[in-house]
């Protein structure tokens, strides 16, 4: 008998919320109750208190410069909890701006520069023009390569401390020079990858559930789910992107 | 040089309808080549007034509708009717009204025109009313943040000083654009309390001079509602042309009242409403009588897979194009109003003119369409991988097909009661010629 549970949070999804971002979420969720392990859902609207002893995942999607800029004061006042959250190994997921806010600091379109957390060792400037295209990785986090979408005038810069995702097999990634996409810390994963980015990579996500069932149950073990419609939207992606590129 | 442009023109449609390509835009190329003014020229011969349409949604509609309301009140009108919205297109249509000497014959143009091509458009045609009717989230890989587009239309505006913007009170960003561009403005609004539909909130809520999250008196409709910000004073205006006394019916009569007339609509949905209310007034505002305005109305038969009905094929056919989640929410709301047990044919295409991102299927509310068991769904198109997905996690078991043509027999040879087909935009075309097909088919059968 199952009697697992887990709660997720969704930092600002009136603000934070471009482009189907918030399917991660449905997909976390999805996937627990699919094997009977109870979830909760959080979201937390501006100036909401966050209780993080009981979170288990919290994502932070991007938005709109208009609308991050609105949400920065109240980020920024969440930097203490989020920190200690991520040191002892929370799960969190961060994707384009919520990625750029984890670093030192990111430029708002007009170039000028916002301050970031500061919670991760990386920074991003803005490049010329957009990197927008189909985006294929391989992280050491799971078999499957992981597929998705890149759309971002940010280039972010890792340092030494924190490791990237994946590498890029496909597609542009951090800055579309050093072949890194996104940035990997303890159960911190930050990446331009949308998609959503949990949708066709099953896999990532389960790594995601399960980290977060250790954490809370000292069980991080899950039930197989059959896959195949989702396998079926990653393999496809590969084919078309992949296999052209070998031809 | 004029002249010349014009003939330009003439000689590459004449190429096009010998090779068989119905491309409305390779004239307008060839009369810009010849002479780059072209666009001003043509729009300086119109006699009486140019409107031109532009917003997220509904754009094709409005535009068909002004310009059979135009034509009702007895107006010769130019008007890219087929949905070619940008300059190449507005050319042509201005071309399909040239004499011999090239001279454009109207007294008005109705110009349904893309959001990012405003800038380019309205600074060339100066339009008498430039009508917005609403602007959300679209193809983000394509157009960019909601805020670009906002900003591309108040340049435009910028450039044209005498034009009167004609817009929806009850859109916060729409209201904002007519707000601060400074030109004369009129707008129009629901003051009538809506149903129960509740879709996901898309695109901004917060106010736009001071951040905070806008309020609403009484019920909304996702973004679009009497709002306020509790913060300053920006807030929906009264409108000008007030919607009242409003009945939705589905496959009967919806009728309401705008400063007392009442019109009667055979047109689906809520989204149909803000249409029907943005055509009217502009009709109005260019001297269209109620009463013409009622007769094109009654007239109109949504095309280009608009909430087009087929009635001649084994079952009863509703082909409606999605392209962005605002649009699809509005497709699956006139769906779940419909009770009879359906079949659900969704096509998703990702070349450049559908936007190559399909992520934005999950921010629609293809979930509440779970609620009715006796659907039958089927996945089509490029992307069909992805779309299943999005429909697994909505609950939603989809079937697969290769070709649309595959899912429309399935379909039509199942036993669900109706169907309906909802394409993305490049998908649409290849729907309409198959459909077209099979019409054409059960005529000769029968």
């Amino acid at each position: 008998m199952e009697n697992r549970k887990i709660t997720i949070g969704h930092l600002l999804p009136d603000l934070l919320n471009l482009y189907g971002d918030d399917g991660n979420i449905l997909c976390l969720s999805k996937r627990a109750q699919w094997r009977q392990i109870g979830v909760e859902q959080q979201d937390y609207c501006l100036h909401d208190p966050v209780d993080f002893e009981n979170l288990d995942i919290l994502f932070i999607g991007g938005g709109p410069d208009r609308e991050q800029s609105i949400a920065m004061d109240y980020i920024h006042s969440l930097r203490s909890p989020i920190s200690d959250y991520i040191e002892r190994g929370g799960v969190l997921l961060a994707i384009c701006g919520g990625y750029q806010f984890l670093g030192r600091s990111y430029m708002a379109a007009d170039g000028s520069k916002v301050d970031g957390l500061g919670l991760l060792d990386l920074e991003t400037v803005n490049g010329h023009g957009r990197l927008i295209g189909n985006l294929i990785i391989k992280t050491s986090l799971c078999e499957m390569p992981v597929v998705g979408f890149e759309n971002h005038g940010g280039r972010t810069s890792l340092g030494p401390n924190v490791n990237p995702l994946g590498k890029v097999l496909y597609g542009k990634g951090n800055n579309g020079h050093d072949g890194g996409e996104g940035v990997l810390y303890k159960n911190v994963i930050g990446t331009y990858l949308h998609g959503p980015l949990l949708s066709k990579n099953p896999q990532l996500c389960d790594h995601l559930l399960s980290a977060a069932l250790q954490n809370r149950w000292g069980d991080g073990t899950l039930a197989p789910l059959d896959d195949t419609i989702e396998k079926n939207a990653n393999a496809y992606i590969q084919q078309r992107f992949l296999h052209a590129l070998k031809k | 040089m004029k002249w010349l442009s014009v003939k330009a023109a003439r000689l590459m449609t004449a190429l096009c309808r010998k090779l068989g390509r119905s491309g409305s835009a390779w004239p307008g190329a060839a009369a810009r080549a010849v002479d780059p003014w072209i666009l001003k020229k043509l729009a300086a011969d119109v006699t009486e007034g140019i409107i031109v349409v532009t917003s997220t949604n509904g754009k094709t509609t409005v535009n068909n509708l002004l310009y059979r309301a135009l034509q009702s009140q007895g107006k010769r009108a130019v008007c890219n009717a087929e949905g070619a919205n940008m300059t190449n297109g507005v050319i042509a249509a201005f071309l399909r009204m040239a004499d011999s000497h090239g001279k454009v014959q109207a007294d008005w143009a109705t110009l349904e025109v893309d959001e990012l091509f405003t800038r380019k458009i309205v600074k060339k045609v100066q339009p008498t009313y430039l009508l917005i009717n609403n602007l959300v989230r679209d193809q983000l890989d394509r157009c960019g943040e909601l805020d670009t587009v906002a900003a591309t239309i108040q340049k435009a505006l910028s450039f044209s000083p005498k034009t009167t913007v004609l817009y929806d009170a009850d859109d916060p960003l729409v209201t904002y654009v007519a707000k601060n561009c400074g030109h004369h403005a009129k707008s129009f609004g629901l003051c009538e309390t809506l149903g129960s539909y509740t879709g996901k909130n898309q695109g901004s809520c917060f106010c736009h001079y001071c951040g905070t999250e806008l309020q609403y008196h009484g019920e909304h409709y996702g973004r679009l509602g009497d709002f306020y910000c509790p913060n300053c004073d920006f807030a929906r205006p009264a409108p000008d042309y007030q919607l009242k006394d409003l009945t939705i019916g589905f496959g009967e009569q919806t009728e309401f009242s705008v400063n007392g007339e009442m019109i009667r609509s055979h047109l689906p949905g809520i989204y149909n409403v803000y249409n029907v209310l943005a055509a009217y007034t502009a009709a109005h505002e260019a001297g269209v009588s109620t009463q013409n305005f009622q007769e094109a109305l009654d007239h109109y038969r949504p095309q280009n897979g608009r909430m087009e009905f087929y009635q001649n094929l084994k079952k009863p056919l509703v082909l409606n194009l999605i392209k962005n989640p605002d649009g699809t929410n509005q497709a699956i709301s006139v769906v779940l109003q419909d009770p009879r047990p359906k079949a659900v044919i969704v096509i998703i295409n990702d070349h450049d003119n559908d936007g190559n991102d399909p992520s934005w299927l999950w921010d629609t509310d293809i979930d509440l369409m779970a609620s009715q068991k006796e659907n039958t769904y089927y996945a089509c198109g490029i992307r069909r991988n992805d779309l299943q997905v999005r429909m697994k996690y909505g609950g939603l078991q989809a079937k697969l097909c290769e070709t649309v043509q595959e899912a429309i027999n399935d379909a039509l040879s199942g036993d669900r009661e109706v169907v309906y087909i909802l394409p993305n935009y490049s998908a649409l075309a290849p729907t309409k010629n198959f459909l077209d097909h099979l019409t054409s088919n059960e005529k000769e059968g029968a």
